[in-house]
């Protein structure tokens, strides 16, 4: 009886997925990961976790996030303090007692790791070095775990959204079964060009709320549906039941060819080059609007297998809705391969965020990352500071390869 | 074949129809006055006072192909003018279309405009001894204001610009200009045409706008001239390929040539010790981001710290085109050692993990059971039955790898500074110099659908399974 209810392909991708060493590694990896990226913060900051002063007790670190969210008040005399230097009756500071932007007066100048610093105690050694202006290499390191892990989880996300949902129609509809209401999708395409010209080309001045861009798209999502529903109800009213089937499966992959053609640095740059204040949240759009297409492939090609499966005709058979067979269905069966895809897309991802903020593109100057810590030392090349270089590009190496190792794994253990 | 091959090239057209609109409409919306970038470039970014200033815009723009509409056709609100595109500077353009934003009424802007201009007129004609410390700020004030579109910034310029007037005791000197500016300012705070606004308007400009033009010329052969330094954008671009090319094709060369080996050896000793380390080897190499790498060589062999100067790193940039061969092929030579060496790693991981996974399944057939019980020897079987059969994956690589050879490395190429396409691309795109990057575009485009191409026929030059041109399965 057990044996009958232990077969279950999750699991058994997993026992292979986790019988290679290498792979039980890299999740541990990537748990520390995300583990540093989620509480940088007690990890490296220059305020202290725990302090008495002055007889009062506070949690300086936990209290930034309450003055973040406006829940608390900052104590102005504390707005511009030296925390390593005020008179504390007990304190605990974190394991690295600087945040990224510190800058550690005594420590200026490219102080070495193995060099005599000027600190008070070993506690305070900067242990993988500081920059020019004495700001700590492993509190860089620590931010730029967040930046990092920030851009490949949304990139991916905006990715994953985006090829899940094409890669399914595609995959699922094919050429051949895209039926669409005549009706319906003609009424729509002839207001169409008005509901554009209203939603997004009209001027700010002569719409409510000033015209904001959330605005416009909520009106037109609306609009949209409202045409669409109107078009369904006049159909039914008229007995008009002509359908016109699109080839959806060639139009998608087409639009994939073309995606797949434009050179997406250059295309990242370009949109840098055309907002009004270069940020971060560009980049992730935009390194996401571009890699949904391996996603929406490998989807896409489960899917046609899928589609011909006993279960799905089956259900075919017994008239459940589209809506129905692809999510409860065909989604949940088809969703494996783009783990792998996620994965080895969020070490391209991270390598790319890495590269611009070394070219020092895309990102507010002020902005710790690892690629922004390795351009420095081109500033710096002939003092032989090689440390500032070498720490980054050992944690983008890392990263990179615990995403890769757990794609490859994961393509393993799939494919058995 | 022949028919597949034409089919093929056939779909390239809508693609590049795509990318083309793109490149384009992104050119559109980028700030910066193409006008203003290319007489920068030209070294007079200071073109002084306005009928010269008037003249060199047209002649620019006639140049660069901007003094027509953008594109076929348009559609905006009513309020619009059909012939906006007509104003010279971008800026003019841009305040214009605000304030019809906010007015939606195009005569009344004018009206506006046209006093204002009246306005700072007159203050130039009054002499500077009149009040020679309120004079010169309210004449740069009234030149700064037909830049401005922001009603409250406005406001607030106007209310300096009266107490400058009343304390200078200029009221009386700049009537009857200064009344029939105010007249046309209130009248236009007071007009929002909403009508005009709201409704569309479709206009066709036909066949003699820019895009049109471009895309023609492109057809023709004439791709353009760069904002920056006025060269043709086809000399820039062969100059910078005569450099990514030989320098990638010997980096795929190379890599090519020991994946091969690497990836063979792997297979031949599948599951022992050698392959378990040098596939985990070549793993790691393959994550080993490469503008890591570079820099750290760059430093380590650039930097005389480490008395590790074997290569020089600042040759090319300036490298003597006039001296003889042999002497600039030492030079180069010397130099190319680590960009070569940075090209190639990555892709020899990759290529000999794909090799490998090539060889092995080639290794698990049939007739490689049948080759060995006939006695041959196992290097025969190797490289006579086994090795083209497991060269499948690499070639489908090389696909991808091919476009790289011309499209460049940016990384490498930044860092190295090496005068080839990745660096081209990314100066080029720094400094907007749209009509380069449209190219690098275009090419990197057709690069990539022809490396798909490619693959697809050699694959199927290899593989006398593959028939192309039948709709497979997937």
């Amino acid at each position: 009886m057990e044996d009958k209810k232990t077969y279950n392909y999750w699991r058994q991708v997993r026992a292979t997925f986790w019988s290679r060493r290498s792979n039980r590694w890299a999740l541990r990896g990537l748990f520390f990961l995300v583990f540093v990226a989620v509480f940088g913060d007690f990890i490296a900051n220059e305020k202290p976790l725990y302090c008495k002063l002055d007889g009062q007790v506070s949690f300086p670190v936990l209290k930034q996030y309450g003055i973040q969210l406006g829940w608390v008040e900052a104590e102005a005399a504390y707005f511009n303090a030296n925390w390593s230097d005020l008179d504390y009756e007990a304190v605990v500071f974190p394991p690295i007692p600087y945040s990224a932007s510190t800058f550690d007066r005594s420590n200026m100048q490219l102080t070495s790791p193995f060099a005599q610093q000027n600190i008070p105690s070993w506690r305070w050694r900067h242990w993988l070095g500081t920059d020019e202006v004495g700001r700590d290499i492993a509190a860089g390191l620590v931010s730029g775990t967040r930046t990092a892990l920030q851009v490949g989880l949304i990139a991916m996300s905006i990715a994953t959204l985006i090829g899940l949902f094409l890669g399914l129609l595609a995959g699922y509809f094919g050429d051949d079964s895209f039926r669409l209401r005549a009706l319906p999708m003609g009424l729509y395409l002839l207001v169409l060009p008005f509901l554009i010209f209203y939603a997004f080309m009209v001027d700010a001045s002569v719409l409510p709320f000033g015209g904001i861009w959330l605005f416009r798209l909520v009106f037109f999502l609306l609009m949209s549906f409202l045409v669409f529903s109107l078009g369904g109800l006049l159909s039914k009213w008229f007995r008009f039941r002509k359908n016109w089937t699109l080839p959806l499966d060639s139009l998608i992959m087409r639009l994939v060819e073309v995606i797949n053609s434009l050179p997406g640095l250059l295309l990242i740059l370009a949109v840098l080059a055309i907002v009004k204040a270069p940020s971060i949240s560009y980049v992730m759009v935009v390194i996401g609007l571009i890699s949904w297409t391996s996603v929406a492939r490998y989807i896409r090609a489960e899917l046609l297998k899928i589609r011909q499966l006993d279960y799905m005709v089956a259900g075919k058979a017994l008239g459940y809705s589209h809506t129905r067979l692809l999510w409860r269905h065909a989604l949940p069966n088809g969703i494996r391969p783009v783990l792998i895809a996620v994965s080895f897309g969020m070490a391209g991802a991270i390598l790319l965020e890495a590269f611009l903020s070394f070219l020092g593109i895309g990102l507010p100057a002020e902005a710790v990352t690892w690629g922004s810590l390795i351009r420095k030392i081109q500033a710096n090349a002939t003092t032989g500071a090689w440390w500032i270089a070498l720490f980054p590009g050992l944690a983008i190496f890392f990263t990179v390869t615990i995403f890769n190792l757990i794609g490859e794994g994961l393509t393993e253990a799939m494919s058995e | 074949m022949a028919a597949y091959i034409l089919r093929r090239l056939l779909l390239f057209i809508p693609t590049l129809l795509v990318i083309s609109l793109i490149a384009f409409g992104l050119s559109k919306l980028a700030p910066g006055d193409p006008v203003l970038l290319y007489l920068e470039g030209a070294g007079n970014s200071e073109v002084a006072e306005t009928p010269l200033r008037k003249r060199t815009f047209e002649e620019v723009r006639r140049k660069l192909g901007i003094d027509q509409p953008a594109f076929y056709f348009a559609v905006r609100p009513q309020a619009y003018p059909d012939t906006l595109y007509k104003l010279l500077t971008q800026q003019e353009r841009q305040v214009a279309r605000q304030w019809i934003g906010q007015t939606g009424d195009w005569s009344k802007v004018r009206a506006y405009q046209g006093r204002l201009s009246d306005l700072y007129k007159k203050s130039q004609s009054l002499p500077d001894r009149l009040a020679p410390e309120y004079l010169t700020s309210i004449r740069r004030r009234l030149k700064d204001l037909a830049s401005v579109a922001d009603t409250s910034l406005l406001r607030k310029r106007l209310d300096l610009h009266r107490q400058e007037m009343t304390a200078g005791g200029l009221k009386a000197a700049l009537e009857p200009e200064q009344s029939a500016f105010t007249n046309a300012y209130q009248d236009l705070l007071n007009t929002h045409n909403k009508g005009a606004l709201l409704r569309p308007k479709f206009v066709w400009y036909g066949w003699n706008n820019q895009y049109h033009s471009w895309v023609t010329g492109l057809l023709k052969g004439e791709l353009g001239y760069s904002f920056r330094d006025g060269l043709p954008v086809g000399n820039k671009v062969r100059f910078a390929l005569s450099w990514t090319f030989w320098l990638n094709t010997l980096a795929l060369i190379i890599a090519y040539g020991l994946s091969v080996f690497l990836g063979v050896i792997m297979a031949r000793y599948k599951g022992k010790t050698l392959d378990k380390s040098l596939s985990l080897g070549l793993f790691l190499l393959y994550s080993l981001p490469s503008f890591w790498i570079a820099t750290l060589l760059l430093i380590f062999f650039g930097t005389p710290d480490y008395n590790m100067q074997f290569f020089s790193v600042t040759a090319l940039s300036d490298l003597d085109y006039a001296a003889p061969f042999w002497t600039r092929f030492g030079t180069v030579a010397q130099q190319m050692v680590l960009p070569i060496f940075c090209l190639s790693y990555g892709s020899i991981a990759a290529i000999s993990l794909q090799m490998r996974g090539g060889m092995v399944e080639a290794l698990g057939q049939d007739y490689i059971r049948t080759a060995y019980a006939k006695g041959l020897p196992r290097r025969k079987v190797i490289w006579k039955h086994a090795f083209r059969n497991g060269l499948f994956p690499i070639i489908t690589i090389l696909g991808a790898l091919f476009p790289a050879t011309i499209a460049g490395s940016v990384v490498i190429e930044k860092i190295f500074n090496i005068p080839g396409m990745g660096r081209l691309m990314i100066e080029s795109i720094g400094a907007k110099d749209w009509p380069v990057v449209y190219i690098i575009m275009l090419l990197s485009a057709i690069l990539t659908m022809a490396g798909i191409l490619l693959a697809d026929l050699l694959y199927a030059l290899v593989d006398p399974r593959v028939r192309l041109g039948k709709k497979s399965g997937n």
